[in-house]
């Protein structure tokens, strides 16, 4: 998975500590989140997307291979 | 709001070490053994005791309660607790094994399970969580 996290936040001028505030999560939480090692829960990904003004497929981008299926 | 629970849970964590610390001490004989396993419990439990309070003064002073509990670490909790289970379940096999091949008494098999192997699950969950909160 590849995430556009960073991009956005920086976008909002907002650093790691002050986005895991807002979604109310640890800052280690967001770091891996954006370094790809962390699969955030439906619940996460929305609020982020909505603090981050975006959807969660802009964020948030899946290789179709890798999300296997039929 | 689970967050604002972390100092509450941490005092009861607290208390239940200090509690297991205080019965080895006070119940098993005075062997260097159960002086370790003791004191062990007893250390946790007040390395807990004064991280709780520390929480709850921060908390009353700021209003704010740290973010320590997220989905992630509670992931990773499930995950070291997982691993205690699996090491508990096989301790527990191996020692009723024993029990009934006569090899240990059921006096030797209880204090081992209380004392060394409980020490040491206390130890792999610490040591799993910390291995899957720095993997990520």
């Amino acid at each position: 998975m590849r995430t556009r996290v960073k991009e956005f936040r920086v976008k909002h001028g907002l650093t790691q500590e002050e986005l895991a505030r807002k979604v109310g999560v640890r800052r280690e939480t967001i770091v891996f989140l954006e370094k790809g090692r962390y699969n955030p829960s439906l619940r996460l990904a929305y609020r982020i997307a909505k603090v981050l003004d975006a959807s969660i497929e802009d964020l948030f981008i899946f290789d179709e291979n890798e999300l296997g299926g039929e | 709001m689970i967050n604002k629970r972390i100092p509450a849970i941490r005092s009861i964590i607290a208390i239940i070490f200090l509690v297991w610390g205080l019965c080895w001490f006070l119940y098993f004989e005075k062997t260097l053994v159960a002086i370790s396993i003791s004191l062990f419990f007893i250390v946790i439990g007040v390395v807990f005791s004064i991280l709780s309070i520390y929480e709850i003064l921060r908390y009353k002073k700021t209003g704010e309660a740290r973010i320590r509990l997220d989905e992630r670490a509670e992931l990773n909790t499930l995950k070291a607790s997982r691993n205690c289970f699996r090491f508990l379940f096989a301790s527990i096999s191996i020692f009723f094994l024993l029990l009934n091949s006569q090899l240990l008494s059921g006096q030797h098999v209880l204090k081992i399970l209380l004392g060394l192997i409980l020490a040491s699950t206390v130890i792999l969950y610490f040591a799993s969580y910390y291995f899957y909160e720095r993997r990520g």
